[in-house]
């Protein structure tokens, strides 16, 4: 989008059109044309200050308070732009302020942005000179001290006064170049406001109620296309989503009510143990079974339903009859929570255990 | 100009109530959620239950037709009428019957307690209880017996019923308590059994 670039040489209003980084019109007469944007320039009192704290948020809040005692002016009165950075452990401050009522030329214009004019100054001086990161730029009435390519000083005198002294101040920490821009182009302020307005943080003096009426219009249909789009995508989504779970409602209440029969009211006695033959086989095929001599058992099956083993075995070796003991306190056929009892005498062994439950079966 | 007092008056309460909208419809939707969740959660219970209970019909329809209208001798014709030791019997016959023989008297004291009654099972009823569903009677083995591991499993295939046969109609029966003791070359049963008739 194209940029109009404009200041007030006076009474005089001189405005340049850019398409990007090129001037493609360095002498405009009409200032309102489809698609383009309008970014001033206005001649502001810069003052520094240096803040204790190092947040630049919290140096923010506390700046309306330092203003007070940098101006006469009512802080009410006043438009300001911030340019914050940070020092160490503190935040340093770049006020640049004008007053409200001397605008109203410029605002009746509806620029969609209004910039300090040494801040244009500087986006110019960097668009022309971008090695050049420290000058001092010289216009006919404004001196400017650009350091790291951001405006460090800027004083501005009324009715052409000399700026000899203030340059000559600004030379006292250190040689730099001077740069006169009124000899190089007299349209640096209107160059340097549109090159400004490409800045990813410019700075920009139209801020709260001063913000212009077609970014305050762009940002109220962008709300209200947002609000829209939010409500919409919600509706969407309860919609979709209700519509989902209702599907799977009814497909999982029908499943209750389809699959659901009746339990017999009355079941037979089925045992839930092993049998006799189960459990002797379980016995005749047990790993260790060439090491013993069956002697007894008893199977014993309890009112409850628990089936209790009493097993008497002859086994000549001790150690068997251990790792015997060791396979029954892991075997998946005994019920584990109860107790596996084991007694000895001479070479025969006794033990008592409960059979696992499993399913019944019927043949 | 609509637009404009929108964007003067609402730029961070339309973000928030922006917000709003779509975390409100997730919250609705999540409810609902939670509570299709606790309903599948009941369904997949009540459908397990009906596992459970189709299953336990088919049990207990596989059972009644199993036991139902059972053969109220069963005991009696197949579990008393065996003869045990068969073997030992055969091996002791022609010993016992030889003139040479030096132990011919025990042997032939043996022969007869294996071909005795004695050696037989014979089971008293100690216990009856009887329903209209059902007749369950403890059957008490009145002495042990002796038999080798041939007749053992004849046995307990013969009262659990292993492999199954369906050709019989038969009670069901089920070991109580199994008391079998070794014997030299052979062994000593006791047990008790539980019979259960269905009318």
């Amino acid at each position: 989008m194209d940029v109009i670039g404009f200041f007030f040489d006076g009474p005089e209003l001189k405005a340049v059109r850019m398409r990007g980084h090129e001037v493609i019109d360095r002498n405009v007469k009409q200032l309102y044309i489809p698609n383009t944007r309008l970014a001033g320039a206005v001649p502001t009192v810069v003052r520094s200050l240096e803040l204790p704290v190092s947040s630049p948020r919290k140096a923010l809040q506390g700046l309306p308070f330092q203003i007070e005692s940098l101006s006469h002016v009512p802080v009410n009165e006043l438009v300001y732009a911030t340019q914050l950075s940070r020092v160490s452990k503190h935040t340093a401050a770049h006020l640049f302020f004008t007053r409200k009522n001397t605008l109203q030329t410029v605002l009746s214009l509806n620029p969609d942005f209004l910039f300090p004019a040494s801040a244009a100054l500087v986006s110019y001086a960097r668009y022309r000179w971008p090695d050049i990161h420290e000058a001092i730029l010289v216009t006919q009435n404004s001196c400017t001290w650009m350091e790291n390519g951001k405006v460090k000083k800027s004083f501005t005198t009324e009715n052409n006064a000399p700026l000899d002294p203030v340059i000559e101040t600004f030379q006292t920490t250190g040689k730099k170049t001077v740069i006169h821009l009124d000899a190089e182009e007299p349209l640096a302020l209107a160059i340097g406001a549109a090159l400004h307005s490409l800045d990813p943080k410019p700075l920009q003096l139209l801020t709260g109620p001063l913000t212009p009426r077609k970014q305050l219009s762009s940002a109220g249909k962008t709300i209200a296309a947002t609000f829209a789009a939010a409500l919409g995508a919600s509706a969407v989504l309860l919609g979709l989503g209700g519509a989902q779970h209702e599907r799977r409602r009814a497909f999982l209440e029908s499943q209750t009510l389809e699959k659901c029969s009746p339990a017999p009211t009355t079941l037979p006695y089925l045992l839930q143990v092993p049998t006799v033959t189960e459990t002797l086989s379980w016995l005749s095929h047990h790993p260790l079974s060439n090491t013993f001599h069956l002697l007894d058992i008893r199977y014993r099956l309890t009112p409850d339903q628990d089936a209790i083993i009493d097993l008497t075995l002859q086994i000549h070796n001790p150690t068997l009859a251990r790792q015997f003991h060791d396979t029954l306190l892991q075997d998946p056929f005994l019920d584990p929570t109860h107790e596996i009892t084991w007694s000895s005498s001479d070479n025969q062994y006794r033990t008592s255990f409960h059979l696992k439950h499993r399913p019944p079966h019927v043949f | 100009m609509f637009f404009e007092r929108i964007g003067r008056i609402f730029p961070l309460w339309s973000a928030l109530l922006s917000i709003c909208f779509p975390l409100l419809a997730t919250f609705i939707l999540y409810s609902q959620h939670t509570s299709l969740q606790e309903l599948e959660e009941q369904t997949l219970l009540s459908l397990s239950r009906s596992r459970t209970a189709s299953l336990q019909k088919h049990l207990s329809d596989a059972f009644f037709s199993r036991h139902q209208h059972s053969d109220p001798y069963f005991l009696d014709h197949h579990i008393e009428a065996l003869s045990f030791l068969q073997q030992e019997q055969k091996l002791l016959q022609p010993w016992a019957s030889h003139p040479a023989t030096n132990n011919r008297l025990e042997l032939e004291h043996r022969l007869s307690f294996l071909r005795s009654e004695e050696n037989r099972l014979l089971f008293h009823e100690t216990k009856t209880q009887t329903s209209p569903q059902c007749k369950e009677t403890h059957e008490t083995q009145r002495h042990p017996i002796e038999l080798d591991e041939t007749d053992l499993k004849r046995l307990l295939s013969l009262i659990e019923e292993i492999p199954p046969d369906s050709t019989t109609s038969r009670p069901q029966l089920i070991i109580r308590d199994f008391h079998l003791t070794r014997k030299n070359q052979t062994f000593v049963l006791e047990m008790n059994l539980l019979k259960r008739e269905f009318p």
